[in-house]
C-alpha cells in the first residue's frame, strides 16, 4: 500500500483527509506541523505528501523546500491542499517544488483523482 | 497502483463524523481569539497577538469550509479580511474594530454552539458579515493583490484538451478570471488543442504555474503577444508561530471509566487490608509491608487518575475580562478585573457547573456593587471599580472569591425589604444573618431592576447551585468599601471525605465538609419544643435533632430507648444547623461516590452510596435535602 503523508494543523481536517485516502486504498501518516512532517518523511517510505500552507512554525512552502533538499524526498510528489488560492502563492509553491494544488474545501472524489494522477 | 474504483471515497455523510472534532477545535480557537482581543491595546496592538488571532480565524475558516459550514466560513472570512488589513497596516486598529471582531467571534461561537448542542438560531450570518464590513468603513481590502497594475499583456495559452478534466478546468478558468479577462480563441489548427487568450498584468510564468498544477508541463504552451513589463515580486504570506500543545484528547467517558475502576481497586485494596489486619503482624511482617506499598501505590494511582479530570480555573475565568468590559460599558461604568489563581485546578464536572453561578456573581458585582464614575470620584475612590476574582485550594476544598470595591450592601435596606416580605428580622441580628437574607428566593435589593442582573431570579439560584455541588457560599460586605462572596467547593464529586456513622445495622456517611462537631450529648442539653420536636441547645442556639433512624425508617437497635439520644453529629448546610442523632461513630474515611440515580433510583435525603472496606454498602447523606425537609415540616419526619 502506498504511504501518503498528510500535513495539516487542524486535527479534524487531517482525520477527514486521512479517511478519504484510506477509503481510496492508501496508507496514511499524519503530521501537525512542518517539523513533524520532516520527521515522518525521514523514514523514506512516504510516496506522496499532502500539505496545508498555513502551519504553526514553518509554512507549507518552507516545508516543501525543506523536503526537496532531502535526497529521499527530492522527487516525492507534493500536493498543496489549502484555502489560499492566490496566483502568487501558487507560483512560490511551484518554485519551491509543489506538484499539484487543491483548494479547500475539496471534493473527496477530486482529491483522490488528483492523488491517483500524481502517483501514476 | 492507484486506488481502485470500487473503493469509492467517503460521502458527505461519512465525513460528518469528523465535524464534532472540528467543533471542539473551533471552540479552542475562539477562546484564543477572545482572550487576545480583550487583552489587545488598540492604540499599540502587539503584532504577535494580531498574527495569532489571524491564524486562529484562518484555521476556523479553512476547516469550517471543509465541513460544509458555509455560514461560519463566511464570517471567518470577513474577520480574516479585516485582520489582514490591520496586519498589513492598511487600517489602524481602534476600540470599535476590536468590538466588531469580538462580535464576530461571538457570532461564530453561537453557530458552533448551535451545531454542537442545537438551540435557537443565531443572528443572520449576512448581517454579521455586513457589520464587520461596516466597522472598517470600507477601508479593508480583500486578499492581498500585487503592486499597481503593470502594462497589460496578452497571453495566448495553448493546451491539450484531454489533459484536464471539467472540474479542474472550471477552477482554472475562475482563477484566470481573477487575473484578467479570458476568452476562448476558436478554430485551432490541431483539434486536440484549445487556445485561451488572457489579457492580464500577470507574468506568464505565473499563468504557466497555474496550468502546470493541473496538467503536465508538456501539455501547455504559452506565448506573449503584447509588450512585457517587469512583474513585481509576489508578497508571500508569512507564517504565524503558535505554541505547540503537548496534549492528547480523550473522551470524558473513558476517563470516568478509569476513575470508576480505580475506585473499585481502592475498595479491593481496603478489603484486603482488613483481612490481613486480622493476621498476626509479627508472623506476617513482609506481607504487611507489601500491603503498605500496595496501599501507597493505589492512592498514588487514584490521585493521578483524578488529576486527569482536573482543569485549571482559567477555563472559567477567561471569560470575565470580556464580560466585565462589556457590562461596564453598557452601564456607563468603569471597571477592571483582577484574576488570581487561575491555575488552581478543579474537577471538570464541577467547573462546568460553577460557571453560571460565578457569571451571576460577577454580573451582580458590576451592576449593583460598582458605583457610577461620578459617585466613585465624589467618594475619593479610583474612577474604575475593581472586580477581583480569585481561586485557591484550602484543605480538600477550593475557595473561589468574587469581590468588588463598590458600595457594599446596605443593612437597613435589606432588613426593610425582608420585613416587607414578612420575614422576621430582629434588630440585633448579626450582619452574617442579615446578609444571608439576600440569598432568599425573590430577594433583590437593587433600587432599579436592570436587564443586566435580571429580575430577582438570582442569588437563591446561585446558592442552590452551589449547595447541589456539595459546596457552601459565604458573603461579607462593608458599606462603602465593597462586597465579597466566597464559594467553597469540594475538589471533585467522585471522591469525598466522610464520617461513617451507625444506626442499628445500617451505616451512613456524613460528608465531612458539613460537619461542625460530633460528640456525646448530655441529657440537660436536650429539650422538646412544641411544633419543633426534639431540639438540642448548642451554645445560645436551639438546633433541631434529626434521628436518622426515624428519617429513613430504620428500627433502632433492640434495647435502645427511642426517646434517648446520646451521640450526635452537628452539621451545618445552607445556613441551617442540624444535630444528627446516631448510635455510633465509626471513623473518618475517604469514600468513592457511586450514584444511586444511575445504579438504583433517587432516594430523598441520600446523595449517593459507597462501598465500605468490608464490602458493605453505605448511603451518603444529602445534608441540604435533610435540612430543607426539616425546615419545611418544622421538625424531622420520616422521608418515606
Amino acid at each position: 500500500m502506498k504511504r501518503v503523508l498528510v500535513v495539516d494543523d487542524s486535527p479534524s481536517v487531517r482525520k477527514m483527509v486521512a479517511f478519504v485516502l484510506r477509503q481510496g486504498g492508501y496508507d496514511v501518516v499524519e503530521a501537525g506541523d512542518a517539523n513533524d512532517a520532516i520527521t515522518a518523511a525521514g523514514f523514506g517510505d512516504v510516496r506522496l505528501v499532502i500539505t496545508d500552507h498555513h502551519l504553526p512554525g514553518d509554512d507549507g512552502i518552507a516545508l516543501i523546500r525543506a523536503l526537496r533538499s532531502k535526497p529521499h524526498c527530492a522527487h516525492v510528489p507534493i500536493v498543496m491542499l489549502t484555502t489560499e488560492a492566490g496566483a502568487e502563492l501558487k507560483c512560490a509553491a511551484r518554485a519551491a517544488g509543489a506538484t499539484a494544488w487543491i483548494a479547500k474545501p475539496f471534493d473527496p472524489q477530486r482529491l483522490l483523482s488528483v492523488v491517483d494522477k500524481v502517483l501514476s | 497502483m492507484t486506488g481502485d474504483a470500487s473503493s469509492s471515497p467517503a460521502s458527505g455523510g461519512e465525513l460528518a463524523r469528523f465535524a464534532g472534532d472540528f467543533l471542539d477545535e473551533a471552540a479552542e480557537h475562539l477562546a484564543t481569539m477572545e482572550h487576545l482581543l480583550v487583552g489587545i491595546d488598540p492604540a499599540a496592538p502587539d503584532s504577535d497577538a494580531i498574527n495569532a488571532i489571524f491564524r486562529a480565524v484562518h484555521s476556523i475558516k479553512g476547516a469550517s469550509g471543509m465541513f460544509g459550514f458555509a455560514d461560519i466560513a463566511a464570517i471567518a472570512h470577513e474577520l480574516e479580511t479585516l485582520l489582514d488589513s490591520v496586519r498589513r497596516g492598511d487600517i489602524a486598529l481602534d476600540a470599535g474594530l476590536v468590538d466588531a471582531m469580538l462580535h464576530g467571534t461571538d457570532a461564530v461561537r453561537a453557530r458552533i454552539g448551535q451545531r454542537a448542542h442545537g438551540g435557537a438560531s443565531p443572528e443572520d450570518p449576512a448581517e454579521v458579515c455586513e457589520r464587520l464590513r461596516r466597522a472598517t468603513g470600507g477601508r479593508a481590502s480583500g486578499p492581498p493583490r500585487g503592486a499597481a497594475p503593470a502594462a497589460v499583456r496578452v497571453l495566448e495559452v495553448e493546451y491539450r484538451a484531454q489533459a484536464i478534466d471539467a472540474d479542474a478546468l472550471r477552477e482554472l478558468l475562475a482563477q484566470l478570471g481573477e487575473l484578467g479577462t479570458v476568452e476562448l480563441v476558436p478554430g485551432a489548427a490541431d483539434a486536440s488543442m484549445r487556445t485561451l487568450r488572457l489579457s492580464t498584468d500577470t507574468h506568464q510564468d505565473v499563468v504557466r504555474t497555474l496550468f502546470e498544477f493541473v496538467m503536465d508541463a508538456g501539455d501547455v504552451h504559452i506565448r506573449e503577444t503584447a509588450a512585457v513589463a517587469p512583474a513585481p515580486n509576489p508578497p508571500l504570506a508569512r507564517s504565524v508561530p503558535s505554541a505547540a500543545q503537548e496534549s492528547i484528547r480523550v473522551g470524558v467517558a473513558k476517563v470516568d471509566r478509569l476513575i470508576n475502576q480505580v475506585g473499585e481497586l481502592v475498595i479491593s485494596q481496603a478489603m484486603l487490608a482488613q483481612r490481613i489486619a486480622e493476621l498476626d503482624p509479627v508472623e506476617h511482617l513482609p506481607l504487611l509491608q507489601q500491603l503498605a506499598d500496595l496501599q501507597r501505590n493505589t492512592r498514588g494511582l487514584q490521585d493521578s487518575v483524578m488529576s486527569i479530570r482536573m482543569l485549571p480555573m482559567a477555563t472559567v475565568f477567561a471569560r470575565f475580562p470580556r464580560l466585565v468590559r462589556d457590562l461596564s460599558a453598557k452601564l456607563g461604568k468603569e471597571a477592571r478585573v483582577e484574576i488570581e489563581g487561575e491555575t488552581t485546578e478543579l474537577d471538570k464536572g464541577l467547573i462546568e457547573k460553577i460557571v453560571d453561578p460565578l457569571v451571576h456573581l460577577v454580573r451582580n458585582a458590576v451592576d449593583h456593587g460598582i458605583e457610577p464614575v461620578a459617585e466613585r470620584v465624589a467618594q475619593g475612590k479610583p474612577r474604575a471599580g475593581l472586580i477581583r476574582i480569585a481561586a485557591r485550594h484550602q484543605g480538600g476544598n477550593i475557595l473561589i472569591e468574587v469581590s468588588d470595591d463598590g458600595r457594599g450592601l446596605c443593612r437597613d435596606t435589606i432588613v426593610a425589604k425582608a420585613r416587607e416580605r414578612g420575614i422576621a428580622v430582629s434588630d440585633g441580628a448579626k450582619d452574617r444573618e442579615v446578609w444571608s437574607l439576600i440569598f432568599e428566593p425573590g430577594f433583590s435589593t437593587a433600587d432599579v431592576i436592570t436587564d443586566v442582573s435580571g429580575r430577582g431570579v438570582g442569588l437563591d439560584v446561585v446558592k442552590g447551585n452551589v449547595a447541589s455541588l456539595g459546596g457552601s457560599i459565604l458573603l461579607d460586605s462593608v458599606r462603602g468599601a465593597g462586597t465579597s462572596v466566597g464559594i467553597r467547593l469540594p475538589l471533585t464529586l467522585a471522591i469525598m471525605d466522610g464520617l461513617a456513622v451507625a444506626v442499628a445495622d445500617e451505616r451512613y456517611i456524613v460528608p465531612l465538609a458539613g460537619i461542625i462537631e460530633s460528640r456525646q450529648v448530655r441529657p440537660s442539653e436536650l429539650r422538646t419544643i412544641v411544633g419543633h420536636g426534639l431540639v438540642m441547645e448548642v451554645r445560645d442556639e436551639f438546633v433541631p435533632v434529626v434521628r436518622l433512624s426515624t428519617l429513613f425508617g430504620v428500627p433502632s437497635s433492640a434495647g435502645r430507648d427511642a426517646t434517648k439520644c446520646d451521640m450526635v453529629v452537628l452539621v451545618e448546610t445552607e445556613g441551617t444547623r442540624l444535630a444528627l442523632a446516631v448510635e455510633d461513630l465509626l471513623g473518618q474515611s475517604q469514600v468513592v461516590v457511586k450514584s444511586l440515580d444511575a445504579n438504583y433510583r433517587r432516594v430523598p435525603g441520600i446523595a449517593g452510596a459507597t462501598i465500605m472496606s468490608d464490602g458493605s454498602v453505605a448511603c451518603i447523606l444529602d445534608l441540604a435535602a435533610i435540612a430543607r425537609r426539616t425546615r419545611l415540616e418544622g421538625g424531622p419526619r420520616s422521608l418515606q
